[in-house]
């Protein structure tokens, strides 16, 4: 019995042979067809781990990038908002400086003053800048304008079109309440500064009776304030423009002086306006001081931009590493692969040629 | 000198010799394609009278007496008998362990787009969305929704898998269930094939009461042991008979024309309360118990853990709760994850000094007494248990403005004493998101313990990590198996196949024989006549 054959082992190790060709060939029309090496887990259970990693990973650098376009804009749209303020509040530093130095004549200081309140509406609409429906500047109260005028009232309590504070509505009175976003692994940018931090406020109330309904009077009939916080520009345009008007007041109560007025009335009410134009000059250094506050927050954001274009750089490279690693594990060599399937197709076809003639074959056909 | 009739006689026992090879041959060809058959040849051996010859040529003659058949044997290989009947046990066990894990393999083909890779990341990316705008309407729904798709998918995979388990074992409660099972139909083909094996014997008993084997019921024995042996490694013991004896673990199953015992098997549910009403303790963690019942004496409850061969070995396995990678660990390790996703984002969306939005989605308001009410993920069912197959988003959540209770916001100073402590107005507030976000990367807290504090996307990987390199290692042993048990058939086939040449030849030598034995008997049938005419 040695070497003895059977003619079925030889079918069934033909048909084992045909089907491995067949496997083969499948395999490989399967990877051309798709362009993959690798197309289940099953095809590769090491490589297909590290392929969902990557994949994962790529994943996280598309939210990071888009997290960097958004915090880029509103980082640019807040910048440029500041440097709109800090032109305005250079300008009433100018104003401020011509009216301080006592030369303007009653009917400049009101048209500085109709300026002034103009510059300080646009201020605060600068101020209440919105970027993606939310307000830049309120910190994370972002669905409240973050500031809003106060305006004055009569001796019977009715408002006035007098600007009398600018309030701040914002969160982080006391406090510094950001909003953040992820731009890499548990790393967090912060995209806004409060409007208090940037800009300050100037909150100022009437002083009503215990009704709370009847304002409060001075010597002089008027009503009362009190002012609960004064800071930066916002402090500064406000005590620029109550000392305008104060001004402008004691030039009124000059020009209305009756004819008979001693000289020591004259001297006192001349001695009052000088008072009031040292004011306004001594205001000059608190512009100085709000617009260095605004440019020190300016470059804050300079430094954030600069921080997340190097981000954005890192992300990129990385995302290109990752996508050619993947590709390098992932995608079929074409020009290899199409060999190879040439000869699977090759042998597929010799060993069903062979198979076929071989079982044909026996002594029945010589008989 | 040997007589005419003598002559005419051998040539007569030469013909019917010759014409039982070629009956012999025919078989051969007849079953060429038998599974199971064995060649049978034929042995001729020569006739002689066993007389004194002394000197006598005339008597020396007179020894030759023809041709006989002296036995029809079949061609038998060492290869075949228990030790590839152990190698079929090892191949069938093998195999269907690598078809369960490829099973729950392609359930986690994540580049085929299956898996909870992508719905975790989408998780996380609308955490991050909602972080850039947290008292946004359709950034609460949006990040909803993504939680829903994560415990959809979480509920999927998990039905998936009792479902696959269900199919191998049943579902441990309904019998229902478990006679549409592969044990069930296992167990009813070993019980079948018992049956076989002791008609074969009783068969073989009748058959045999000689010398000369039965080849085709011998063929026919092979088999069914062949076949029994791909469901268990049974022991089987040929007797001097032909019959066979066969036992498991020492308990016989057939001995001689009997069936000894019969398997059956019986439900999780079932064999609890077997055990409660006779004052067992109940080991059993599967959800089908196979039984032994014994023609005489007591049946055996539970013998799943002698049956660890064999498909039935390996379908027992895919569902047992032991070490290793198959649908019941996967599940526990799924249900962990759950468990895991519900305990992080339940605790930070319920901690002191979150807060969410009140219905007008402006202001926010304190987290009520109820936290309950507040949670992200809870059980579909009402359990208190969250497992992958029942975890759910809170439906409170999902009511017409139930978004709103997501806790986007947190103020660590939060003082419930003193009102001053948080800023009722800050919508914008997200530092509660971003905590949640941060549970990618710190897993330090309390809730992260049952993962051992890596990131769910980490502990997500190791648990594909462990289905891929099972799957390697099974199909591997799986594909070593294969090539040993199908190059020990090819030998098998080689070796006691029936070759068509071989038979041809053979056809062709015994007609030439037949026909020359024949032309003798002319011969001879002429000698006599002629002998016959000489007294006319």
């Amino acid at each position: 019995m040695i070497g003895r054959v059977s003619s079925s082992a030889i079918n069934s190790t033909l048909v084992g042979h045909i089907q491995n060709n067949y496997l083969d060939f499948a395999k490989l029309t399967e990877q051309l067809s798709t362009g993959k090496k690798i197309n289940s887990i099953l095809d590769d259970t090491l490589q297909s781990v590290n392929i969902i990693n990557s994949n994962r990973q790529l994943g996280k650098i598309d939210i990071w990038s888009a997290n960097i376009g958004s915090l880029t804009n509103e980082i640019k749209q807040s910048s440029e908002t500041i440097e709109l303020v800090m032109e305005k509040g250079q300008r009433a530093k100018d104003l401020a400086t011509s009216a301080a130095n006592g030369t303007s004549n009653k009917d400049n200081l009101i048209s500085t003053l109709t300026e002034l309140d103009n510059i300080i509406k646009s201020v605060v609409d600068m101020a209440n800048t919105s970027y993606n429906g939310n307000y830049i500047y309120g910190g994370t109260n972002t669905k409240t304008q973050p500031y809003s005028i106060q305006y004055g009232i009569d001796a019977d309590g009715n408002p006035t079109d007098e600007i009398i504070g600018i309030k701040y509505n914002g969160t982080a009175i006391d406090g510094d309440w950001k909003r953040q976003l992820e731009i890499a692994d548990g790393v967090f940018e912060t995209c806004n500064v409060t409007g208090m931090a940037a800009f300050g406020e100037c909150d100022v109330e009437p002083v009503y009776q215990a009704d709370g309904v009847t304002p409060v009077l001075d010597a002089d009939g008027n009503p009362t304030y009190t002012e609960n916080s004064n800071s930066g520009i916002m402090g500064d345009l406000i005590d620029f423009r109550n000392a305008l008007s104060d001004t402008i007041k004691k030039l009124e109560e000059q020009e209305n002086l009756p004819e008979n007025a001693t000289q020591a009335e004259k001297d006192a009410i001349g001695a009052e306006i000088k008072a009031c134009y040292d004011s306004i000059n001594g205001l000059l250094d608190g512009f100085d001081d709000s617009i260095t506050q605004m440019t020190t927050v300016n470059s804050k954001f300079g430094t954030v931009t600069n921080k997340l274009e190097m981000s954005t750089e890192a992300l990129s490279t990385s995302k290109l590493n990752l996508e050619e690693y993947i590709s390098g594990i992932q995608d079929l060599d074409i020009t290899e692969a199409i060999s190879q399937w040439y000869t699977s197709q090759t042998a597929y076809q010799a060993s069903m040629q062979t198979a076929t003639s071989i079982m044909s074959m026996s002594l029945l056909n010589y008989m | 000198m040997s007589s005419l009739l003598t002559t005419l006689g051998m040539s007569s026992s030469a013909l019917g010799v010759n014409q039982t090879a070629i009956s012999v041959v025919s078989n051969n060809i007849a079953n060429m394609n038998t599974e199971g058959y064995s060649k049978q040849k034929v042995n001729l051996g020569a006739l002689f009278l066993d007389i004194p010859i002394g000197n006598n040529v005339a008597s020396q003659a007179k020894t030759n007496a023809g041709v006989e058949v002296i036995s029809i044997e079949r061609y038998t290989t060492t290869f075949i008998g228990s030790y590839y009947r152990d190698q079929l046990s090892e191949q069938s066990y093998l195999n269907k362990e690598q078809q369960a894990i490829t099973n729950i393999a392609n359930m986690f083909d994540e580049l085929k787009g299956q898996g909870l890779d992508t719905a975790i990341e989408d998780f996380y990316a609308a955490l991050d969305n909602l972080n850039q705008y947290p008292s946004d309407m359709s950034a609460r729904i949006n990040f909803l929704d993504a939680a829903q798709t994560l415990t959809n998918s979480m509920n999927k995979t998990a039905s998936n898998l009792n479902d696959l388990k269900e199919l191998s074992v049943g579902d441990g409660v309904s019998y229902e269930s478990l006679k549409n099972s592969e044990i069930y139909t296992s167990i009813q083909a070993i019980n079948q094939n018992l049956e076989k094996l002791a008609n074969i014997n009783s068969m073989i008993t009748r058959s045999q009461t000689g010398t000369l084997e039965n080849n085709s019921l011998l063929d026919q024995r092979d088999q069914v042991l062949n076949e029994l042996s791909q469901y268990a490694n049974f022991k089987t013991t040929i007797q001097d008979n032909g019959t066979v004896t066969l036992s498991l673990n020492g308990t016989k199953l057939v001995g001689g024309t009997n069936v000894l015992a019969k398997f059956n098997v019986q439900t999780a549910q079932q064999y609890d309360e077997y055990c409660q009403m006779n004052g067992i303790v109940n080991t059993n963690e599967s959800n089908a118990v196979i039984m032994l019942e014994k023609t005489n004496g007591p049946t055996l409850q539970n013998i799943n853990d002698r049956m660890d061969t064999g498909l039935v070995g390996a379908i027992l396995n895919t569902s047992s709760t032991q070490e290793g990678v198959n649908v019941n660990t996967v599940l526990n390790d799924l249900d962990t994850l759950a468990q895991t996703i519900a305990n992080v984002f339940n605790e930070l969306q319920t901690r002191e000094g979150a807060f969410y939005l009140d219905n007008a989605g402006g202001t926010i308001q304190l987290s009520n007494a109820n936290l309950e009410d507040y949670e992200i993920f809870t059980t579909s069912d009402g359990s208190a248990n969250i497992t992958a197959s029942n975890i759910s988003i809170n439906s409170l959540l999902l009511e017409d403005g139930g978004y709103n209770k997501i806790a986007t916001a947190y103020f660590p100073d939060y003082d419930p004493l003193n009102p001053d402590s948080v800023d009722l107005n800050a919508v914008g507030n997200a530092d509660n998101i971003i905590a949640m976000i941060n549970t990618k990367t710190d897993n330090t807290s309390a809730a992260f313990d049952s993962i051992g504090n890596i990131s769910l996307s980490d502990y997500y990987s190791g648990i594909l990590g462990k289905i891929t390199s099972a799957t390697t290692a099974k199909t591997n042993a799986a594909t070593s198996q294969n090539a040993v048990v199908s190059s020990l058939d090819t030998k098998t086939k080689e070796q006691t196949g029936v070759d068509l040449n071989e038979e041809l030849t053979d056809l062709v030598k015994f007609q030439t024989a037949y026909s020359a034995s024949s032309r003798v008997f002319t011969t001879c049938n002429t000698l006599l006549e002629t002998l016959v005419n000489l007294g006319l």
